[in-house]
């Protein structure tokens, strides 16, 4: 019954160029550290406990409180073997779609913030996202894509290439 | 119901400061001089802890630098982050310590902790300044590592004689989060009667140096590395390796064989075990043994 209670409460969320934002305790809950923050605080009923995200500029923080709110009411399944995982590699669901949408850096800041919040649901949705773009793709298109410098020496280079001939036959 | 509450908040708050303490002599014994006066004038010494680390000794780097102090910058990540500095006796510390008595001014109050620590590195000749921030909500600590970079070789040799370097300078900073436990590192804390006194015992110095070498050395060595290298964080290439391999795990077989051919680091991440048994798994499953 207190679990009610708890999930009506607004909590401030003060992003690291210190903008608050005031979200449902259920939306913020979403995040497991931000979770976890809470239950470490003990909080009283009446205060609205306001928790420092130095790691997520206010741009991204907002983007996240969006996905999140967006999620609230998401059915938990309990599956995460490979096979599940593997075919919603395909289907991700148009809004999510268009979530993501945004450039390569945000991506990447939203993978980061994911990753720092514990929203599992997010970060996969952006791993998902990358490994997407990563697809179908030779070497060279993948360093274009993602600006990766080719380190390897000439003999290096080929050496890998021969390692990997097996998978260019199919 | 409020009483057992304040209590325990209370006593979480000493044990944060305990851990707080503690994170101090770990930063101490990692070989970082502690300094004088100068850089902390912007902190609030009356709420915030705050240390300046003025100059790094060699002796810091040393598990990660073998030639020179700058070496650390060249070496590939897997060398980073895998068993580097595992048997150096430099950043290990002494059996003696393992228990210790702290004390400290209870003008430090606050349970919303900040540990802060600054030091400045030259990195290819580039006076590459870091501050750290420990911040604790609760029993979480988030680490915060801020560094200014001068913006580029003629900009910083134009203004070496100029105590105003930072003002050109880039500024970037990374942020990342571990979960110390206070109560996993502080085993016994007792307060005199006014409350001003708080002793800490250390259950496991050790293992929290360890946890602060993976969450502040190793960061800021990545963080070092790639603005030197010029690499974004916010990239495939500048991300955490966990984060690259949870990425890497949703890949098929053909497309791992293309990201191993492009880039060193790449190379030896497409190629880890946990990976390809996965790949084993899903695409010849009729040929091999699904348990391994």
């Amino acid at each position: 019954m207190t679990e009610e209670n708890t999930d009506t409460q607004m909590v401030k969320l003060c992003s690291s160029d210190d903008r608050e934002f005031e979200v449902e305790a259920k939306v913020a809950k979403m995040s497991v550290t931000i979770r976890n923050m809470l239950e470490d605080l003990g909080l009283d009923n009446d205060e609205v406990p306001n928790i420092p995200l130095p790691n997520v500029n206010s741009q991204i923080l907002e983007m996240v409180i969006n996905y999140c709110k967006h999620h609230k009411d998401d059915v938990v399944l309990a599956t995460d073997d490979e096979t599940t995982r593997e075919r919603a590699l395909e289907d991700i669901d148009p809004w999510d779609q268009k979530f993501v949408g945004a450039d390569q850096g945000t991506l990447f800041e939203l993978i980061l913030a994911a990753n720092y919040l514990d929203i599992k649901s997010l970060l996969d949705l952006t791993c998902k996202t990358v490994a997407n773009m990563i697809k179908g793709k030779d070497a060279e298109e993948i360093r274009k894509t993602f600006n990766i410098q080719n380190d390897f020496t000439k003999e290096e280079e080929e050496q890998v290439r021969k390692e990997n001939e097996w998978c260019e036959e199919k | 119901m409020r009483g057992p509450r304040a209590v325990r908040i209370r006593r979480e708050m000493d044990e944060n400061r305990v851990l707080f303490a503690l994170l101090n002599k770990c930063l101490t014994d990692a070989g970082l001089e502690v300094g004088g006066n100068d850089g902390v004038g912007e902190e609030q010494p009356n709420t915030h802890l705050s240390i300046v680390l003025a100059q790094v000794r060699q002796r810091e780097y040393a598990p990660y630098a073998t030639e020179t102090s700058t070496c650390v910058i060249n070496k590939s990540r897997d060398d980073m982050d895998g068993e580097v500095g595992r048997n150096n006796s430099a950043i290990k510390l002494q059996p003696a310590s393992h228990e210790m008595k702290l004390e400290w001014n209870s003008r430090w109050e606050q349970s919303k902790g900040v540990l802060g620590a600054k030091y400045k590195r030259l990195i290819d000749g580039r006076e590459c300044t870091v501050r750290v921030r420990c911040i604790a909500v609760g029993r979480h600590l988030a680490i915060h590592c801020e560094g200014s970079l001068p913006l580029d070789e003629e900009t910083s040799a134009s203004c070496a004689s100029e105590p105003q370097t930072s003002d050109v300078a880039e500024r970037v900073s990374i942020v990342h989060s571990t979960r110390i436990m206070a109560t996993k590192y502080v085993k016994r804390i007792e307060v005199d009667e006014n409350g001003t006194r708080i002793t800490g015992r250390c259950a496991d110095l050790p293992g929290l140096w360890l946890d602060i070498r993976n969450s502040i050395v190793f960061r800021l060595l990545s963080f070092f590395k790639q603005h030197v290298q010029g690499i974004d964080r916010c990239s495939l290439a500048g991300l955490m390796p966990e984060l690259q391999l949870r990425i890497f795990s949703m890949v098929p077989a053909r497309d791992m064989c293309a990201l191993s051919q492009t880039c060193r680091a790449f190379r030896v991440l497409a190629t880890h075990d946990d990976l390809w048994r996965r790949l084993l798994k899903i695409h010849f499953s009729a040929h091999v043994p699904i348990e391994m």
